[in-house]
C-alpha cells in the first residue's frame, strides 16, 4: 500500500507542477463569472443555464486531466526507460498498475473538488430548488466517474500511445454520452441477431451516463434513490477492478 | 541581377496590394446585405452553420421548458412545445412510455432511474429559464424569425416584460424587415398588451401584405386577420373590419365569424 501511495503522491505532485489545471481553473472561474452576470432584459434569478454550464464544464475538465495525466503514466516511463528501476523494485506489476491508477484518481478528484467547489458557490448563490442531497450525490458520481475513466485509460495504456489512447477515450465518452440511450432503445426494440450483438455491445461498454446528473442538478430534480447510489458504486467497483486486472494481466506479460 | 529577389518581392506586393483593393470592394459590396455587427465575432466562424446552432438553442430553450427532459414528437401538435401557445390546456402522458424490463436486469433499471423521464412544463416565473436559450438563439443567426417571435412572446404574456419585449421584437424586425411573423406578433402585442390600436394596426396591416407574398397556410391567415378585424373595431373603423370579417368567414365557415359579422353590420347600422 506504501509503494501505491508513493507512486500516487509523484503524480499529485506533478498536477501541482503542470499548467494545465490552472489554466482550466481560471477558464471555468471567468466564463462562468461571465455567464452569471449576463443580463436578460431585467429579469433576476435566472439560474439554470449557469448550473447547465457548470456541471458540465467540471466535468468535462476533470475528464480532461483524468485522462490526460492517467494516458501518459505508462507510456512516458517505457518511453523515458524509468520502468526499469521501477520494476526492479519489489513491486508486482498488478501494484504498479494499481499505483499509476490511484495516482489518476487522486490527481482528478482533487481538480475534480476544486471545480465542484467553485459550481456550489455559484449554484449556492442563485435559483430555485437548491438540493445539498443532490449535489452531495454529484459529488459521489463525480469521483465515481474519474474512477471508471482513470482505469479505462489504465487498461488502454497496455494497448496503444498516449495520443491514440486519449483519442480513443475521447469518442468513448462522447459516443456513450450521446448514444447511451438509442443503443438501449435498439436492444429493447429489435430482435434476433441484432438484439444479441446490441445486448452484448450495451452489457459490455461502460455506462457513463450512469454518472452524469446533469439533468437532475441543472433542474432541480428529486435526489436518487439510496439503491440507485449503491449500484452504481458497486457497478464503478467492479468494473474498475475487472479493467485493473486485466491491465495488470497484460502488463505482466509484456518484456521490456 | 542581384537585386532580382528584391524586384519579385516588389512586383509582389504590388500586385498583392492591387488584389487587397479587390477584395475590399466585395467585402464592401457583401457587408451592404450582411451586416457584420449583427452577429458576434465568436460565432462568425461558424458560417452558416449558425443557422443550426441557432435551431439547437431553441430546442434546447424546449428542453428546459420540459425541465431538462427531451419530449417525444407525438407529445406535442408542433415540433416545439415552446411554440404552442395555449400549452398549459394540452394533454400529455405523465410519463414516456417505456419498455416493461425484467426486476434483474440491474443496468437498464439504473439507466430508468437516473435518466430523468416525467413530463412537466415550466410554470409562472420559471419561464424566465427559456430566456436565455431563446436570446442566444436570436444572437448566432439575427435572420431565426422564429427565435424572435417566441421571445417576444414569453417576455409579454408569460413575464409581463411587455417594454422589452416590444424593444427585441423591433430589433428582430429591423434585422427581418420582410418578416410577416414579426410584424404580426408586434401587432398582437400592441392590440393585448399596449393597447395601442393605431400601431397594432400597422404592424398586422403590414403583416397581411407580407403574408400574400409567402407561402401560408390559413391559420396563419387567420392569425393575422383575427386581431387586425378586432384592432379596426376597437378603432370604431367597423366598415374596415367587415370585408376581414367575412374573410375569415371564407376560411373558417363554421359559425363563429357569422356572428361576427352580423354584429359589425348591427353596429354600422
Amino acid at each position: 500500500m506504501r509503494a501505491v501511495w508513493a507512486i500516487a503522491c509523484g503524480m499529485i505532485k506533478e498536477l501541482i507542477r503542470k499548467k494545465d489545471f490552472y489554466v482550466l481553473l481560471i477558464f471555468m472561474l471567468v466564463l462562468l463569472g461571465f455567464l452569471s452576470y449576463q443580463n436578460f432584459f431585467q429579469i433576476e434569478g435566472i439560474s439554470r443555464y449557469v448550473r447547465d454550464f457548470g456541471y458540465s464544464l467540471l466535468m468535462f475538465f476533470s475528464f480532461i486531466i483524468a485522462v490526460t495525466f492517467t494516458a501518459k503514466q505508462l507510456p512516458s516511463e517505457i518511453e523515458a526507460r524509468t520502468i526499469y528501476p521501477l520494476l526492479s523494485k519489489p513491486l508486482s506489476r498488478h501494484t504498479v498498475i494499481l499505483g499509476k491508477f490511484c495516482g489518476g484518481v487522486m490527481v482528478s478528484v482533487v481538480s475534480f473538488t476544486i471545480f465542484y467547489a467553485i459550481f456550489v458557490g455559484f449554484y449556492m448563490t442563485g435559483g430555485e430548488g437548491k438540493s445539498l442531497v443532490l449535489l452531495g450525490q454529484g459529488f459521489i458520481f463525480g469521483i465515481l466517474f474519474l474512477c471508471m475513466i482513470s482505469a479505462l485509460v489504465m487498461f488502454f495504456s497496455n494497448f496503444m500511445t498516449m495520443s491514440a489512447n486519449v483519442t480513443l477515450t475521447f469518442l468513448l465518452y462522447l459516443t456513450i454520452g450521446g448514444f447511451s440511450n438509442s443503443l438501449r432503445g435498439i436492444v429493447f426494440f429489435s430482435k434476433g441477431i441484432i438484439a444479441t450483438l446490441y445486448g452484448v455491445l450495451y452489457y459490455l461498454l461502460p455506462h457513463l451516463e450512469f454518472f452524469d446528473l446533469r439533468i437532475r442538478i441543472t433542474h432541480a430534480w428529486d435526489p436518487l434513490p439510496m439503491w440507485v447510489v449503491l449500484s452504481v458504486s458497486g457497478y464503478t467497483f467492479f468494473y474498475c477492478l475487472a479493467l485493473l486486472y486485466f491491465a495488470g494481466y497484460v502488463f505482466g506479460r509484456k518484456r521490456f | 541581377m542581384r537585386n532580382k529577389p528584391i524586384f519579385v518581392i516588389l512586383v509582389g506586393l504590388a500586385l498583392s496590394s492591387l488584389m487587397v483593393a479587390r477584395i475590399d470592394a466585395y467585402n464592401q459590396a457583401y457587408a451592404i446585405d450582411q451586416p457584420a455587427s449583427d452577429v458576434p465575432v465568436f460565432m462568425r466562424f461558424l458560417g452558416e452553420g449558425r443557422s443550426i446552432v441557432s435551431s439547437l438553442s431553441i430546442l434546447q430553450a424546449d428542453r428546459y421548458f420540459h425541465g431538462g427532459v427531451g419530449h417525444l414528437d407525438d407529445e406535442h401538435e408542433e415540433g416545439f412545445a415552446i411554440a404552442e401557445r395555449n400549452h398549459e390546456d394540452c394533454e400529455h402522458p405523465e410519463e414516456h412510455v417505456l419498455p416493461e424490463v425484467s426486476p434483474f436486469n440491474i443496468l437498464s433499471r439504473i439507466s430508468r432511474e437516473v435518466g430523468v423521464t416525467e413530463h412537466v412544463h415550466l410554470h409562472g416565473d420559471q419561464m424566465k429559464e427559456i430566456i436565455p436559450w431563446l436570446y442566444y438563439a436570436a444572437e448566432i443567426d439575427p435572420h431565426n424569425v422564429l427565435a424572435y417571435t417566441l421571445t417576444g412572446f414569453y417576455l409579454c404574456d408569460r413575464l409581463k416584460k411587455v417594454d422589452q419585449g416590444i424593444a427585441f421584437l423591433r430589433e428582430g424586425l429591423r434585422k427581418n424587415p420582410d418578416s410577416w411573423e414579426i410584424n404580426a406578433e408586434l401587432g398582437r402585442i400592441y392590440f393585448q398588451h399596449v393597447k395601442n390600436y393605431e400601431v397594432a394596426v400597422q404592424y398586422l396591416s403590414q403583416a397581411w401584405v407580407l403574408l400574400q407574398e409567402a407561402p401560408h397556410d390559413k391559420f396563419q391567415e387567420r392569425y393575422i386577420l383575427s386581431f387586425l378585424a378586432r384592432s379596426y373595431e376597437a378603432l370604431g373603423m367597423e366598415g374596415d373590419a367587415l370585408p376581414l370579417y367575412k374573410r375569415l368567414n371564407e376560411l373558417f365557415p363554421n359559425g363563429v365569424f357569422e356572428e361576427k359579422i352580423k354584429q359589425t353590420t348591427d353596429n354600422r347600422q
